[in-house]
């Protein structure tokens, strides 16, 4: 015997996974419009959900204000609450999101010295990173718009990448990792009962106060 | 002659030979401004780099071999990288393929004193 329906339906881990994304990209675009008279190039982020390689995008040294930072989202992983769990409608999970905030740097000319092109990938990384941090934490988000579906979620670190010594890299790139943890419910396909015979039962209750059923149906 | 200096004179020759070399000319600027014109040898590929995130990822090399007479004789020093953004950092202008003009900062060396080579790594910089 097999399942009847069609499995179709996104799990809430891919369900939230997008959605992180769509918040922050949602939230960059209000940003923007706040940002005058600043530069709104200043809030900008571009968004990426399961790259593997986004940092090519600064392969070919774009100048420095043109190269938005970039933010790439992929799930790593979850672990099960057993006690929040039942073996047969929902489980209860604790996810962890990766949130990978990319900045590039590119030296140079200052007057009377220059910017040093791998403290500015730095800087960018951090500001990507703050502003990540800060859309994903907001009060506005706290369910991150899943309400029926996330119980919690919060920052639980943020760890910094940084080349290896020995990679002369032409270009500057630094990263910062925001491991976002997501408490959350999934469910899967239910058994629908069926109909076997219907029972009318009537509840009565006597002068005692007894409450007694009454039923007629047929016996074998 | 012993082999140490036949290969000194080898890269020598190596780095003036501008019309059958492997060298093209590049222009270095040291910290105080001063440009010279010099024979160096140029890369500027895609590598593989492993950024600590568990992929390996496409990164861009660039470097820049230089004759350590050549520059002396064009009035320059060594080459090296200038960490303090209060200074001017060592700089090599070259032209690619396309002969575009393409800037770069020095972020480190590695000088071969025997031989009489240094080779700049180098970092795209914007002028």
């Amino acid at each position: 015997m097999t399942l009847p329906g069609l499995i179709d339906k996104q799990d809430n881990v891919e369900v939230i996974k997008e959605k992180i994304g769509t918040l922050l990209l949602a939230e960059v675009a209000a940003q923007k419009a706040l940002a005058p008279p600043q530069d709104p190039r200043l809030w900008d982020l571009r968004v990426f959900l399961d790259r593997t390689n986004p940092w090519t995008e600064f392969q070919q040294a774009p100048d420095q204000l043109d190269a938005i930072p970039i933010v790439n989202v992929t799930f790593e992983t979850t672990s099960i609450d057993e006690r929040a769990s039942n073996v047969v409608e929902s489980q209860t999970y604790n996810g962890t999101f990766s949130i990978d905030c990319y900045g590039y740097g590119v030296s140079s000319y200052a007057p009377g010295g220059h910017v040093a092109g791998d403290r500015k990938a730095q800087e960018e990384s951090l500001r990507a990173t703050r502003l990540t941090r800060n859309i994903l934490m907001a009060g506005e988000y706290t369910y991150l718009d899943l309400p029926d579906v996330v119980n919690r979620r919060l920052v639980q670190g943020i760890e910094a990448f940084t080349p290896p010594q020995g990679e002369d890299s032409a270009t500057q790139v630094r990263a910062h990792r925001i491991s976002l943890g997501v408490r959350f419910r999934e469910t899967a396909p239910q058994v629908t009962g069926e109909a076997l015979e219907e029972v009318h039962v009537t509840v009565k209750r006597k002068e005692t106060g007894e409450i007694y059923l009454t039923a007629l149906y047929d016996t074998i | 002659m012993s082999l140490q200096q036949q290969a000194v004179q080898d890269l020598c020759s190596i780095f003036q030979d501008e019309a059958n070399g492997p060298g093209s000319p590049v222009v270095v600027t040291d910290p105080n401004g001063e440009q010279r014109r010099v024979l160096g040898i140029i890369t500027d590929i895609g590598e593989e780099l492993d950024p600590d995130t568990g992929v390996a990822v496409s990164g861009r090399l660039a470097s820049c071999a230089l004759h350590i007479r050549s520059l002396r004789e064009a009035g320059l020093g060594m080459p090296a990288n200038i960490t303090s953004e209060q200074e001017r950092p060592w700089l090599v202008e070259a032209q690619n393929s396309e002969n575009e003009t393409v800037n770069y900062k020095v972020r480190d060396t590695k000088p071969d004193t025997k031989l009489g080579l240094v080779v700049c790594m180098l970092e795209v910089y914007k002028p």
